[in-house]
């Protein structure tokens, strides 16, 4: 019986995205560090902040959250994305691994 | 099959800065602005290096696969866009810094004692601009 020649390493690639590996765990530690980061913005507004919505700090503030939003590219919008990718190359291994077996 | 974590919760959450009444510049010791502000900047330094350790992984990931991939173009869009969002981040909390500077030095002809909180708002400053 012939020895089956992988197309890829799918076998390292489906530790690697899969639940626990190590882009895993990178994404969700840069998603704990964003949530952080929008509780002290937050905690900053509390003890420095400016009158109304007219404010130079208000518009600072604004585009901070802008920043780190979902919407317009900003950050949230960027890890769903990254969330997508690591999905997609986990199920695409898994696939590859299912067609190099014949199964 | 879904296996990567997504804060969906979070994502969705709008995020808005509050509207206040007054102006406030809270420099108590514990808790305070200069505490916060402090806080604040390490925590954009670690979100940083998240995106840092993000792209080793994608540079691990295209030499497992060692040819290029549908996947290349997308890794390097992620990337690029949340350095261009943290850099951007970043400009904006300096100017809030700023702000903080501007709003000591009008009050510190009444108030001296205000002298160590500019210092203080300096180092933040100069920390992010040696990076």
């Amino acid at each position: 019986m012939g020895v089956t020649q992988k197309s890829y390493d799918y076998d390292r690639v489906i530790d690697f995205t899969n639940t626990g590996g190590q882009l895993d765990t990178s994404l969700n530690e840069l998603q704990e560090n964003l949530v952080a980061l929008k509780e002290l913005f937050k905690r900053c507004e509390q003890v420095f902040h400016g009158v109304g919505s007219t404010s130079a700090i208000y518009k600072e503030y604004e585009k901070l959250y802008n920043r780190i939003g979902t919407k317009a590219g900003g950050m949230w919008q960027v890890v769903r994305d990254a969330y997508d990718l690591e999905n997609l190359m986990y199920n695409n291994a898994l696939e590859d691994r299912r067609l190099d077996n014949g199964e | 099959m879904e296996v990567a974590y997504f804060d969906e919760s979070e994502a969705k959450m709008e995020k808005t800065p509050q509207t206040f009444n007054n102006f406030i510049y809270d420099n108590q010791t514990d808790g305070g602005c200069l505490n916060k502000l402090d806080e604040t900047a390490k925590k954009i330094n670690a979100v940083r290096g998240n995106i840092d350790a993000l792209h080793a992984r994608y540079r691990e990931l295209m030499a497992i696969y060692d040819k290029f991939t549908r996947y290349d173009e997308t890794m390097e869009k992620i990337i690029r866009t949340m350095t261009t969002q943290i850099e951007a981040a970043e400009k904006h909390f300096n100017n809030i810094v700023s702000t903080a500077q501007q709003a000591i030095n009008e009050h510190m002809t009444t108030d001296t004692t205000l002298m160590s909180d500019l210092e203080q708002l300096n180092s933040l400053l100069s920390a992010g601009s040696a990076e």
